[in-house]
């Protein structure tokens, strides 16, 4: 504010000598008009109750009458918003002011209070940057402000800005810290608000620091309010209770404002201006969130970011004292993407302002870029614009500060759009007023994008929502994939659970009845069953071998295993079937349904009962089979034993162990070479029934290792395969059986049985 | 189960679910059906696929409830230890 003042000053007394001044002077000016008519407008609007846009005037003029109108209306309100809005509006004066009364005076006190609040927070930024110089320097020329073309309000404006310039200098000199500056500042506009006709700042100091917080947190609120209630704002609500009043009467202030913009907005720049003071508002808040906590700082959205950025750059233009550089470094350190978007912003604000205000718009778009390519060289390093800003405005001086200022002022405008179209529906009446809306709008979901959360109120009322949408249905689609995909992968997962499980329990069935069955009838039937027990391990062992063989089989890989393996399931299903004779086919009736379990349970059963059948079948089998059964008389039941003991896995491995060892407890020589085969097929059966194993612990444990899948699925597939076409292979061994089978009857209820048992798969199939 | 589960979810999360992925499933799946396992998977549509995976669930389903009650049978017969080893089995 102060650097405002100073800045007309330089104009009128510098003129456009200097570059600088030159420049200064025709930004200050194009945007002063803007700025001014805007206020005047509002002011007017403000003073008559409805806005007359006609007059222009002095931005000087404009604001004394402006800042006596809010003082009127905060006398008249008592609210604590309005005094800080005068001392924003005494601080801003010299910066912004300009934009920022027109805001106020359009928009009701309340709302005016908000952007105030935003400035004054920006201002008090400033303030404490520059608190010690720049509020000498403010009080000065506010002074000659109002002494010049202020009405007699001034001087209370003064009043009021000096106190809150003399609390600002207290805190910033107490605290040195910018935070408490900051706080200070806002304590003291809020102590203004509270304590106006109270003009001693010492007075203030004191009771200011709690107020400030209080007044703060309002602020705050009432930011975190319009700005879409962010998270930290929220936090900071909370914390101050008192000023939750505040807010909402900020936001529905905030509502009516943009309202009374629409219809005001023939004068987008007024709209803007408006908008700019709650971006403003906004990133003061998230200043000084930052300033207080960084950490909050990521809740807050990008646009905030932006306009903190905006804010800071304002901040660092006003300022000059070597304490802004540290809250720039603070504030960099918060939103350096922002920075980016600041610089879009600013971009699309010149555009937009262009199209307003070409000429004073243009003269600031450029005097902005100046500022951002001397805040560049500054080599402030954080990219921020902030920063950038702060380090020419500390080399420039006063008028670039004041240029600086000015441009941020548009580039407010044009935030402001934006902010307006975030905060209300007129967003969309804006667009149709001005294209330059639109690109706010773009601006504005540019940042929404980034910011989704923070500006869902915005997205709705933006006109640019139509990549957002796109990428909805994209996001959209994409998840119904994810769906599909996930759901498939489920199917599978649980179809190979299923087939898994079926498998287990067959197998445990089947594993589990022989311990069951066989120790019973091996105690009690030792001797008349020793021949046999053997053949009740072989037929498990057939029973695992099938498992292994249908893997194969249903692989396709391997033609050969069948036909090998099929001359000792012959064997063993020879064995079996005779055994079970009857019993066997009605073992094999209940087990039917249950395809799998038919092998392991089927056989075992037989094999207890009746222990005569096997003898006849047995030498009609397989030599190989008979070779078993001599041999592994005795170890046979103690595999199974252990087997059973150990579980379904374990089994498999003991039973080709009894294989091996069978084989190799018989003497080669008196075996025939068909035995040799067939313990060569048994091991090889067994190495499959191995890999079965493994691949049902791969089933159980496969998921761990997912580049395994391919071998896991294969396995379960085969392991669930044999269990499926089992069945099948029950039905070709029936016929080899049929065929080899001396034993018409044995073959007959074999084959009676598996055709039964066949039949009831199909059938269940 | 976790782990494979952590996997398709990681799978799904991908960003890029592209129709040649979703028909790789497909063939898996295809895979785990006994009816058409061997059939071309150019020749079994996914419809086909989905369907027999229904019912084939449906009858993996009905053969868990057979076997579970054809082991619930046997446990009844079976010593406690026998019994506590079948149902290690079935918590497989």
């Amino acid at each position: 504010m102060p650097l405002y003042e100073l800045y007309r000053m330089a104009r009128e007394k510098l003129d456009s000598k200097d570059l600088n001044s030159t420049h200064a002077s025709d930004q200050s000016s194009a945007p002063e008009n803007d700025f001014f008519e805007l206020v005047w407008e509002n002011g007017q609007i403000s003073m008559q109750g409805q806005p007359s846009r006609a007059k222009k005037s002095p931005t000087c003029k404009s604001l004394p009458s402006h800042s006596a109108r809010i003082r009127d209306k905060d006398m008249g309100n008592g609210t604590n918003t309005r005094v800080g809005k005068f001392g924003d509006l005494d601080s801003g004066l010299n910066e912004i002011p300009m934009s920022v009364p027109s805001g106020e005076v359009d928009l009701s006190p309340d709302e005016d209070m908000v952007p105030w609040l935003n400035y004054s927070i920006d201002d008090y930024l400033q303030h404490e940057y520059n608190s010690d110089l720049l509020h000498e320097l403010s009080r000065d020329t506010v002074n000659q402000i109002p002494a010049s073309e202020n009405f007699s309000l001034m001087d209370k404006r003064h009043n009021c800005n000096q106190e809150l310039r003399d609390c600002h200098r207290n805190p910033v000199r107490d605290f040195s810290t910018t935070e408490q500056g900051i706080i200070s500042r806002e304590f003291s506009v809020g102590e203004v608000e509270t304590t106006r006709t109270k003009t001693g700042p010492n007075e203030l100091y004191p009771p200011s620091l709690q107020q400030c917080q209080t007044s703060f947190a309002s602020v705050r609120s009432r930011v975190s309010v319009i700005t879409d209630n962010n998270t930290s704002n929220a936090t900071q609500h909370v914390s101050c209770g008192e000023t939750t009043q505040i807010p909402s009467t900020s936001s529905g202030f905030a509502n009516l404002k943009m309202q009374k913009h629409d219809p005001i907005t023939p004068s987008t720049s007024s709209t803007s201006t408006i908008m700019n003071f709650s971006h403003f508002a906004r990133p003061a808040a998230i200043m000084r969130a930052n300033l207080q906590s960084i950490g909050k700082m990521s809740g807050l959205s990008l646009a905030r970011s932006e306009s903190i950025v905006n804010k800071n750059k304002d901040a660092a233009a006003t300022s000059n004292n070597p304490l802004e550089s540290t809250l720039v470094g603070s504030r960099s350190e918060l939103p350096r993407d922002t920075n980016m978007h600041c610089q879009q912003e600013m971009e699309s604000s010149k555009a937009d302002l262009k199209p307003v205000e070409l000429k004073s718009l243009e003269q600031n778009a450029a005097a902005s870029k100046q500022f951002d390519i001397a805040c560049k060289k500054d080599a402030l390093k954080d990219d921020q614009t902030s920063n950038i800003v702060l380090g020419e405005s500390g080399t420039k001086g006063h008028t670039a500060v004041e240029k600086g200022i000015e441009q941020v002022v548009a580039s407010s405008s044009v935030c402001s759009g934006n902010g307006v179209e975030r905060v209300s529906d007129s967003s969309n009446q804006n667009l149709k007023r001005k294209s330059i809306d639109t690109e706010d709008s773009e601006c504005h979901s540019e940042d929404v994008e980034e910011e989704s959360v923070g500006v869902k109120k915005a997205a709705p009322a933006r006109g640019n929502t139509g990549s957002k949408r796109s990428r909805a249905a994209e996001v959209h689609n994409l998840s119904e994939r994810v769906d599909k995909a996930s759901m498939l992968d489920e199917a599978i997962e649980y179809l190979k659970t299923l087939q898994l499980q079926v498998q287990m329990m067959s197998m445990g069935a089947g594993l589990y009845m022989p311990p069951m069955m066989l120790p019973p009838g091996m105690q009690h039937m030792h001797s008349p069953m020793s021949p046999f027990l053997p053949m009740g391990v072989g037929m498990q062992m057939g029973l695992g071998m099938g498992y292994g063989m249908a893997m194969p089989d249903m692989n396709g890989g391997s033609s050969r295993f069948p036909t090998i393996q099929m001359p000792q399931m012959q064997g063993t299903h020879l064995s079996a079937p005779p055994m079970s004779g009857p019993t066997a086919q009605h073992g094999m009736a209940r087990s039917n349904p249950q395809v799998f379990g038919l092998p392991g349970q089927g056989l075992p059963v037989p094999m207890t009962r009746t222990p005569i059948i096997p003898l006849s079948g047995g030498p009609l089998m397989n030599s190989s089979a008979l070779g078993l059964n001599v041999r592994g008389t005795a170890i046979p039941v103690e595999n199974m034993d252990s087997a059973s003991a150990s579980g379904l896995k374990d089994p498999m491995s003991t039973v080709n162990s009894q294989v091996v060892q069978s084989t190799d407890g018989c003497n080669p020589t008196s075996q025939m070479s068909t035995q040799h085969q067939a313990t060569n097929v048994g091991l090889k059966e067994s190495a499959l029934a191995h890999n079965s194993g493994h691949s049902s612990d791969a089933d159980d444990k496969g998921a761990l290792n997912p580049g395994k899948e391919d071998n896991f699925k294969t396995i379960c597939f085969d392991v669930v395969i044999a269990s499926s076409s089992f069945f099948s292979s029950l039905d070709a061994k029936v016929s080899l059986t049929g065929s080899l089978a001396a034993g018409a009857i044995s073959s007959t209820f074999v084959s009676a049985s598996a055709f039964s048992s066949f039949s009831l798969s199909s059938s269940a199939a | 189960m976790s782990s494979r589960r952590s996997r398709s979810r990681q799978s799904s999360g991908s960003r890029t679910i592209t129709d040649d992925q979703i028909n790789d499933l497909v063939s898996k799946l295809q895979q785990l059906l006994p009816e058409i396992r061997n059939a071309p998977s150019d020749k079994v549509s996914a419809a086909k696929v989905l369907q027999e995976t229904c019912n084939y669930i449906r009858n993996l389903h009905r053969e868990v409830d057979d076997l579970s009650e054809r082991l619930s049978e046997l446990l009844a017969t079976t010593d406690t230890a026998q019994a506590a080893i079948i149902r290690n089995l079935l918590m497989q």
